[in-house]
């Protein structure tokens, strides 16, 4: 992902949580929501980078 | 009666002092009470006194040993439990100021099994607010205050196990209960001086435990020694049909069936660069006794983003794990104003990301297990600085690279670790030495650690409270 579209994704996911808590935080508040965002945005950037293949499955098993 | 001296004393040195009649459990309980309500309230280590509990449990155990019932070697030894472990009719607080009054009906599944055996409840002991889920940055985060190193009460004593290190450390009580998700036992065991086993993910049940992460969260012993470690692993493991995680087979300890020297031990050297100097050379001269009884070899850690992959499990399952009380607001009381708005972003974590640092984590383990078949430890610093002064942020104090590579390899892979102290560093703060082992092992990484400890004195200093 580009560093546009990470910071695309940022402010589209601080939108979504200023919907839904439009009353809870101050401005220098949402900064640090905002900037929690940006870091896991940079975690999640570092993880796409490592290649996983279609049958590479998530550490947990579903148990029927 | 507190005139005796039963402070830093080791679990089997106070179980012989009970079989043979020279103190009581009752005496005991007096003595820990009396340490935590002084020493322990000046440490912030103490959230709760159990006194009628802890009376009406060693009058119990005095009766069984008078009667001949012994439960064991924790049978009328006093211990303290992290804030966020339940105990039937006591404050429950998991740390957080909103959270003071919540109680819980039922002991927890390693409170109940303590009991079992024999053990004591003297206190519930201090955490930072929610096990530091919400990204606590600084040591004032805790209805309790910052936890205070007994080494040095200008210094942090670590988290978000903090009580256990500090109550343990200062010798207010024999051995507690802490709990890791990152780092969480070994970082205050480390920095307070005591000896902490995170065992093997699965290894104990966390029912009645308040849930941080339900991949991560580990029960795990602090103590004085990697031996009580041993004793205590043995109570609280076990399968419990209330946890899903736990495994299958319970645990026994079993010190005579291990080896005393032979071992192979990896060595870590990556990110050393990032320690303190004395660190550093401390855990340079722990090597040279390792040498004494073990084989030692480089390795390196597999190539994977392991800091990364921890970060984004453990933000998304916190967010979902506590996602009703982050729209209530309530944690908008915490203690720490960057707790307040910590577990936020987490909510809009996308499925996709938690799954692929999930499918990463499965490849990790995978690696790792591979490397550890081949080593009885691998062996490291247990954090890469001594606490920090309780004025400083810990990034301003340590820097960014605070957290060691093996700290979130280990804990994604569910590996169990033991810190023990190996010397100490600036401001005569302790610094600890770190065996990580292959899942389920914990009978060798302890003989591995009693081995170190049978050459060494620091697990035997005392603070100068």
């Amino acid at each position: 992902m580009s560093e546009e579209r990470v910071d695309g994704e940022i402010e589209r996911r601080l939108a979504g949580l200023r919907e839904r808590f439009p009353e809870r935080f101050t401005q220098p508040q949402w900064q640090e929501i905002r900037e929690d965002l940006e870091q896991l945005a940079k975690a999640a950037a570092t993880l796409r980078r490592r290649p996983l293949g279609n049958a590479d499955e998530p550490d947990f098993i579903f148990v029927p | 009666m507190a005139t005796r001296e039963f402070a830093y004393l080791s679990i089997r040195e106070l179980g012989q002092l009970l079989r043979s009649g020279e103190t009581t459990p009752t005496e005991l309980v007096e003595y820990c009470i009396d340490r935590l309500e002084t020493v322990g309230r000046r440490l912030n280590a103490v959230v709760t006194v159990t006194r009628e509990r802890a009376l009406r449990e060693a009058r119990l155990a005095e009766a069984e040993l008078a009667s001949g019932l012994d439960r064991g070697p924790l049978h009328g030894i006093p211990y303290g439990a992290k804030d966020l472990i339940a105990a039937a009719g006591y404050p429950t607080t998991w740390g957080a100021e909103p959270l003071r009054e919540q109680r819980f009906d039922f002991d927890a599944t390693v409170v109940a099994k303590l009991r079992d055996a024999g053990a004591v409840l003297v206190a519930k002991l201090g955490t930072v607010e929610l096990a530091g889920g919400m990204g606590y940055e600084q040591p004032n985060a805790s209805l309790t205050g910052p936890g205070l190193n007994p080494w040095n009460l200008e210094a942090w004593s670590g988290g978000s196990s903090s009580g256990p290190g500090s109550a343990v450390g200062a010798g207010a009580v024999p051995f507690a209960l802490g709990s890791e998700t990152w780092g969480s036992i070994l970082t205050p065991s480390s920095y307070c001086g005591v000896s902490g086993l995170r065992p093997t993910y699965g290894r104990v049940s966390r029912y009645g435990a308040m849930v941080l992460s339900w991949t991560l969260d580990k029960i795990g012993p602090m103590c004085r020694s990697a031996d009580d470690c041993g004793l205590v692993l043995e109570a609280i493991a076990g399968p419990d049909r209330n946890d899903p995680s736990t495994l299958p087979t319970p645990f026994r300890y079993q010190p005579e069936r291990e080896p005393a020297h032979g071992f192979r031990i990896g060595v870590l050297e990556e990110s050393l660069e990032t320690a303190q100097p004395e660190v550093r050379a401390n855990f340079e001269t722990a090597l040279e006794v390792l040498s004494e009884f073990a084989r030692l070899e480089p390795v390196t850690l597999p190539d994977f983003p392991f800091n990364e992959t921890a970060r984004i499990i453990l933000s998304a399952e916190a967010a979902s794990a506590f996602e009703d009380m982050l729209d209530s607001g309530i944690f908008m009381g915490l203690t720490a104003p960057e707790d307040r708005t910590g577990g936020y972003a987490g909510l809009a974590i996308p499925a996709v990301d938690y799954l692929r640092a999930m499918r990463i984590r499965r490849q990790a383990r995978s690696a790792l297990g591979a490397l550890l078949e081949r080593y009885d430890a691998i062996v490291h610093p247990a954090t890469a600085v001594v606490a920090s002064p309780l004025s400083m942020r810990f990034d301003d104090y340590a820097g960014k690279g605070r957290r060691l590579p093996l700290g979130s390899a280990g804990n994604l892979a569910g590996l169990p670790a033991i810190s023990v102290p190996n010397g100490f560093g600036e401001r005569g703060l302790p610094t600890g030495l770190q065996f990580v082992g292959a899942a389920g092992s914990e009978n060798r990484l302890l003989a591995v650690a009693r081995a170190y400890q049978e050459r060494t004195d620091w697990h035997l200093r005392r603070p100068p409270l």
